[in-house]
């Protein structure tokens, strides 16, 4: 790349030096908050039992109250102490999200590279399958499931919410492994005599880490929003706590009429925050994972 | 012509490509009836413009791509349609492949040490990691990477063009192979590194006794490194022979179209029509379409081989009508 060819001005050289050193810095430094987010959400949902002020399922408080220093949150119309329900609340949140990542991320790879690698009947198939569970609709199918099986537990929406949202990822996976597979260097290891496993494995996997791990991070959003319409909705069980059932019995008890943000605000903010963390870790991971962007000597 | 027995032979292998769409299917052919042999230590150029098939003989070669028809006969055996198991092991390791592209041909995951190791470990050239990574550093001096152990951890992207060319030459010689196919190796890199890689490839070949086949759509470099010339035009031969006895006698319209392009020599030459709109001539010569000396008998017959002199035919109803 020519950074310092002799006919660029000053101020050009000065520009391409601004640009060059933020294209470096800024994808780590989304990736940065992105996983600070995260972790203060882990610490949080590990650290529940020590830093929570009270139980949250204690309703001995006074009813409805807004935000004193003993309750810096407020407490509910039942009397539980919100912000022990928030902290506590973290754990199903995030359990639910990851779960449903790494699941939706297994079915997606396995069948993506598998289509991709076995062109002709068997890829066919799969892709017909694939097409048929991305036409279903999924929000839908889930509250369907959900209410079926009352009191839903969280790994069986998680198993829910994974069963349909894989085809997205194993078409994009598919479309990656046919593009990588008619490059020149899989046709090198081809011909150095590499088999179908090591193929796949190593040299194509590899070099679609980024999208997989978008896929994670992306179905860990969608998991995230999901779970908690779905416990808005009084799906799934709202008897346990969670964010969303924080909103359900908030909405339940008219906290928006009354004006009672401390009640519905700080879990909507959690559910943004935890949203935008996987999203900013998905954008830093793209730069991360280039290796063209990877500095010497890491 | 069989001093010593071929390396590789090619016995009339088509090579055809179906197109489904719905309810219509497209054949194109690659490759109609084409015949090559190449010699342990003969260097063989193949030469065509784009889309002539060139690519597709050496996929054939390297084992990539299988033909539709005919026989290859590799080292006096016949290959069966469908190589596998331990004859596909033992075919791969005898048979390699440098490709055109520098710059899609090493995976940019890996480094250049490992790209080396692979072949090494897999046909098992050395027994342990240890070993690989010093034979790995003989490869990297052989193709003129110096110092070697500077290169073995970089990865691909942190290299040249010129370099990573070397690396992947040196790739090809770990399974020390008896037949290479160099599919334009020298296309996408600087004018003064040709020379260099090139003469990297000759130096190999007198070293090692290497049979190759050198694809290239460029006359003057098939001039300097073959032995043997074959000029290629949509799927079929339509010239061959030794290298400075075809190029100082080109036969066919097409070579000498070639030939004069190359010399800028262009009065009396009508404008070469675009490969593109020929419909595929299923009976007659493929280049009829574009012949300047075109007669009836070239769209509805193949043409033969006709010997123009010692050690060089022509595939052209100009000759054989004549003979």
């Amino acid at each position: 790349m020519s950074v310092a060819s002799p006919s660029s001005t000053p101020a050009q050289g000065a520009f391409q030096k601004f640009r060059e050193r933020n294209s470096r810095i800024l994808p780590n430094i989304k990736a940065r908050i992105g996983v600070g987010l995260l972790l203060v959400f882990v610490l949080l949902a590990v650290l529940a039992p020590v830093i929570s002020p009270y139980s949250p399922t204690y309703t001995g408080f006074s009813l409805g109250a807004s935000p004193s220093p003993a309750h810096l949150l407020g407490t509910t119309r039942s009397g539980q102490d919100i912000l022990s329900q928030l902290i506590w609340g973290t754990r199903p949140s995030l359990d639910v999200s990851l779960t449903t990542g790494f699941i939706t991320m297994l079915l997606a790879v396995a069948i993506g590279i598998l289509a991709g690698l076995l062109e002709g009947i068997i890829d066919e198939i799969l892709m017909l399958f694939t097409n048929i569970v991305l036409v279903l609709p999924s929000i839908v199918l889930v509250i369907v499931i959900s209410s079926y099986i009352s009191a839903a537990s969280d790994v069986t929406i998680s198993f829910i919410i994974a069963l349909t949202s894989w085809p997205w990822g194993a078409r994009v996976i598919r479309a990656q492994t046919l593009h990588l597979k008619s490059k020149d260097f899989v046709k090198a290891a081809i011909a150095s005599g590499e088999n179908h496993f090591r193929i796949a494995f190593f040299e194509i996997l590899p070099n679609m880490f980024s999208l997989v791990a978008a896929n994670f991070f992306f179905t860990c959003l969608y998991a995230v929003v999901t779970v908690a319409s779905l416990q808005f909705l009084g799906l799934g069980n709202i008897n346990a706590i969670s964010w969303g059932s924080i909103l359900y019995w908030a909405n339940n008890s008219n906290a928006l009429m009354i004006g009672a943000w401390w009640w519905f605000l700080p879990p909507g903010l959690a559910i943004g925050l935890l949203g935008a963390a996987f999203a900013l870790i998905n954008f830093g991971i793209d730069e991360l994972t280039n290796p063209r962007l990877r500095r010497e000597g890491r | 012509m069989n001093r010593t027995q071929a390396l590789i032979e090619l016995q009339n292998v088509s090579k055809r490509y179906r197109r489904r769409t719905a309810g219509s299917t497209r054949d194109t052919y690659a490759m109609r009836s084409v015949n090559l042999a190449i010699r342990p230590g003969e260097v063989v150029a193949l030469v065509g413009e784009s889309g002539s098939g060139k690519s597709t003989t050496g996929a054939i070669i390297a084992g990539l791509e299988k033909p539709t028809s005919g026989t290859v006969v590799f080292a006096g055996d016949t290959l069966p349609s469908r190589l596998s198991g331990d004859q596909l092991k033992d075919y791969r390791r005898r048979v390699q492949i440098i490709f055109q592209d520098p710059f899609s041909s090493l995976n940019p995951v890996h480094t250049i040490g490992y790209h080396l190791m692979r072949p090494l470990l897999i046909h098992k050239v050395a027994a342990s990691r240890a070993m690989a990574l010093q034979a790995a550093e003989g490869l990297l001096e052989a193709v003129g990477l110096q110092p070697a152990a500077n290169y073995l951890h970089k990865m691909p992207h942190q290299l040249s063009g010129g370099q990573r060319q070397r690396v992947g030459i040196a790739r090809v010689l770990a399974t020390n192979p008896e037949l290479l196919v160099a599919d334009e190796p020298t296309s996408m890199l600087d004018v003064s590194l040709r020379l260099d890689i090139m003469n990297l490839l000759l130096d190999l070949r007198d070293k090692r006794q290497l049979g190759m086949l050198y694809i290239t759509h460029d006359l003057s470099g098939a001039h300097y490194m073959a032995d043997r010339i074959m000029v290629m035009y949509r799927g079929m031969i339509v010239e061959e022979g030794l290298s400075g006895v075809l190029l100082s006698a080109p036969s066919h319209p097409y070579t000498q179209i070639l030939m004069n392009a190359l010399t800028r020599d262009i009065t009396g030459m009508e404008d070469i029509p675009s490969p593109v709109d020929t419909q595929s001539a299923e009976q007659g010569c493929s280049f009829a379409n574009r012949c300047p000396h075109r007669m009836a008998v070239c769209v509805s017959e193949l043409p033969d081989w006709a010997t123009v002199e010692e050690g060089h035919r022509v595939n052209c109803h100009l000759y054989s009508c004549s003979s």
